[in-house]
């Protein structure tokens, strides 16, 4: 039952077994958990998404045509509440303390300023690459990490985000670009 | 090619996601270029530093919290099928005891199978004798109940409610030959365009290589389900009987009790049996598929479609099998999707007409039809002198979905050497795993799809006198034999577009039209038959 294709999970599921669910939930949670948080940049954040798009998944179930694979579909429905998410943030973004306040998240420090002071650990060093990828504008950031992250293809992607195969292209290869640049300039005002 | 164009390429090239051409053009670019690879080296570092970044496993609450409150939240599919079921449930058991005529419809498949443009037609109905007849103009097989003598207050139910009395099971014994088997006599009329059908082709071998088959899921399904299983598959034999065109389309009506739903679970299960779902939601249906209005009923401005008011159709072209496999599926199913057989499964073929003509009001009143010509012609591409009909906009499902592909296809395309106007949809495998490769091409294997269409509302107003019609029908049909009135004739190009289209596919092809019919309210009689609790 464990190895069963991702469709018979689901088919068991609209007939009303329940716990084919679970073992959908088991198979993707730490994939999609995993990507959440560099995309949102928040452990708990990427938690309560990820919860959402389970849920919202397992209701709309029944609409899931098949057309594209289940983890990509379950992931467009993660950005989604990603992005209602981040609406909500916003509004309360100002201080660490409000958005802890706002969503009992822990925050990933985004800024540079605050960059530990010896990034040639190994650790430092996925600290930094970290850092600079959440300061990635959002689109980009969350092509590179679908790329990169997930090993999607580009036209796995392009669906999964509903824009054509060019933009996905153009979006990694600013992701890239963007991201070689804050690497630099964070290690340049390191030294 | 700019700068910016050459890193952007680098940067796809580094990840597997250029094309032939680009390659090349990019392994010279490296070869002669120092700075190129240099850069093709940095984007590979850093590709390896975000994988390279440890992987956060979700928190164990995750599964945990997203179960509990799954078990809170039913999907719309149960929780809406269940909440009907139950009063469907509530119904059936009522009017097994207080409603007789409720269970028996439910126990009633008739297949009415008319010939779309009447120029031939094998056919055989039903009689009320049980045995087969001849009827000119249309196929007609009644099978009632699961073969068991129909109870004494049933008959009488039946013979106040006008429809004859019929029972398959006699019907189908009468038709057993020695070795047990079914036969089925089919005879092709004397018509002008009547081909003769061979074995194959006629509904013989279909029941033959049923009977076992069937036995099977007999044993397998419950008694009931069992019975409507194999009445939903003898359905489709008949449908291979052929027209002049080279193919009849039927139009397969199921009434049910939430019509997206049952629409999408049977779209899901067609996938999973091999016939690939198009979606062909930039295909304007609203105008392109409509009901036709009632005869002597003038003409309406179609309503806008919303999901609210629009009935559920999947058109399919595809074998028996998967289709076969698909209803059985579906009819397992039957309790979560509130699937019910009330007016029986009827089939009948789709009717062709020019876009925009009026029907034919020699139509009997009521009768449904579906303009067959404009679904089937919104998968022809090309026109007969090669070009593309609409430039600017997807000519079909087939083209939409092409187009969604364009990159990928048009480099498929290439590598076959071919010009978007060379492709055939129908012929072209643009299934999502068929084999890109010339030679699988070049075998020309059949693509076999299925696509949901919406139907204006006005049927779903239409359809609730559905019951009343059909019970009509049967009744005049059957105890007349009367000839059944020929769909409206398509002109000459609708038959030369039909016949190269058809002639695209494999002969063993079916297509239908599933009609899934959102169940009318109960009648006040019914309800009031109803317990009052559950």
């Amino acid at each position: 039952v464990n190895d069963a294709p991702d469709q018979t999970l689901i088919d068991r599921c609209l007939a009303g077994q329940t716990e084919a669910f679970g073992l959908l939930v088991e198979r993707y949670q730490h994939r999609l958990y995993g990507s959440l948080v560099h995309v949102v940049g928040s452990r708990d954040l990427a938690q309560d998404i990820a919860q959402d798009a389970f849920t919202n998944a397992f209701e709309k179930l029944g609409t899931f045509r098949g057309q594209s694979a289940f983890y990509s579909w379950l992931f467009r429905i993660a950005l989604n509440a990603a992005v209602s998410a981040r609406r909500k943030t916003r509004r309360v973004t100002g201080s660490v303390e409000a958005h802890r306040d706002a969503t009992g998240a822990e925050p990933v420090d985004m800024s540079a300023s605050s960059a530990p002071d010896h990034a040639a650990h190994v650790e430092d060093r996925q600290q930094l690459v970290r850092r600079a990828l959440a300061q990635l504008p959002d689109e980009y950031r969350t092509a590179l990490v679908l790329k990169e992250m997930d090993d999607l293809k580009y036209e796995e992607i392009a669906e999964l985000l509903g824009v054509p195969l060019g933009t996905v292209r153009s979006r990694i290869h600013r992701a890239r670009q963007e991201l070689r640049a804050r690497l630099q300039w964070t290690m340049q005002a390191e030294e | 090619m700019s700068q910016r164009d050459w890193e952007e390429l680098l940067s796809a090239y580094a990840d597997g996601e250029v094309t032939p051409a680009e390659r090349s053009a990019v392994e010279s670019l490296l070869e002669t270029t120092p700075d190129a690879r240099a850069a093709l080296g940095e984007i590979r570092s850093l590709s390896q530093m975000l994988r390279t970044l440890p992987r956060e496993t979700a928190p164990p609450e995750l599964k945990s919290t997203v179960l509990q409150v799954a078990e809170t939240h039913k999907t719309p599919v149960a929780a809406a099928a269940t909440r009907r079921f139950r009063s469907y449930r509530r119904e059936w058991l009522a009017g097994f005891s207080a409603v007789a005529a409720t269970v028996l419809m439910a126990g009633l498949l008739s297949l009415q199978f008319r010939t779309g443009l009447a120029p031939q037609s094998e056919y055989a109905v039903w009689s009320e004798s049980g045995r087969p007849v001849i009827a000119a103009g249309s196929v007609e097989v009644k099978a009632w109940g699961d073969g068991e003598p129909l109870p004494e207050a049933d008959r009488l139910v039946l013979r106040e409610s006008g429809v004859p009395a019929s029972p398959r099971g006699a019907a189908m014994r009468s038709m057993r030959t020695a070795d047990g088997s079914v036969s089925l006599e089919t005879r092709s009329l004397p018509m002008p365009a009547a081909a003769p059908l061979d074995e194959k082709q006629s509904g013989n071998d279909g029941l033959f290589g049923l009977s076992t088959e069937l036995a099977e899921v007999d044993t397998a399904l419950s008694r009931g389900s069992g019975a409507e299983v194999e009445r939903l598959r003898e359905v489709l034999p008949y449908l291979r009987l052929q027209d002049e065109n080279g193919q009849s389309i039927g139009n397969v009506s199921l009434v049910v009790i939430d019509a997206q739903r049952v629409a999408n679970q049977f779209q899901l299960l067609l996938m999973k049996n091999g016939v690939q779902t198009v979606d062909a939601t930039t295909v304007d249906f609203d105008a392109d598929v409509a009901l036709a209005p009632a005869a002597g009923v003038s003409a309406e401005p179609q309503k806008k479609l919303s999901p609210e008011n629009g009935l559920y159709a999947v058109y399919t072209e595809a074998p028996v099998e998967p289709l076969s496999k698909t209803l059985e599926e579906l009819i397992q199913q039957r309790e979560v999707l509130g699937l019910r057989l009330q007016p029986p499964l009827q089939v009948s073929p789709v009717a062709v007409s020019r876009r925009g003509e009026e029907f034919s009001r020699n139509q009997q009143e009521g009768e449904r039809k579906v303009s067959l010509k404009q679904i089937t012609d919104a998968y022809i591409v090309q026109n007969s002198d090669g070009e593309l009909r609409d430039s600017d906009e997807p000519a079909s499902a087939l083209d939409a979905l092409a187009l969604s592909r364009d990159e990928v296809e048009g480099r498929r395309l290439d590598a076959l050497g071919m010009s978007p106007q060379q492709r055939e949809p129908s012929t072209m495998p643009l299934a999502a795993n068929a084999p890109a490769t010339p030679d699988a091409a070049a075998e020309g294997q059949q693509l076999y799809f299925n696509t949901l269409v919406k139907l204006p509302a006005q049927a779903t107003e239409q359809s609730q006198g559905l019951d009343a019609r059909y019970r009509s029908d049967l009744r005049q049909n059957s105890r007349s034999g009367t000839p059944q009135i020929p769909s409206p004739a398509a002109t000459p190009d609708d038959l030369q577009q039909m016949r190269s289209r058809f002639a695209r596919t494999a002969p063993d092809t079916v297509r239908l039209l599933f009609v899934f019919q959102p169940a009318g309210s109960p009648s006040p009689a019914q309800k009031s038959a109803l317990p009052s609790g559950r």
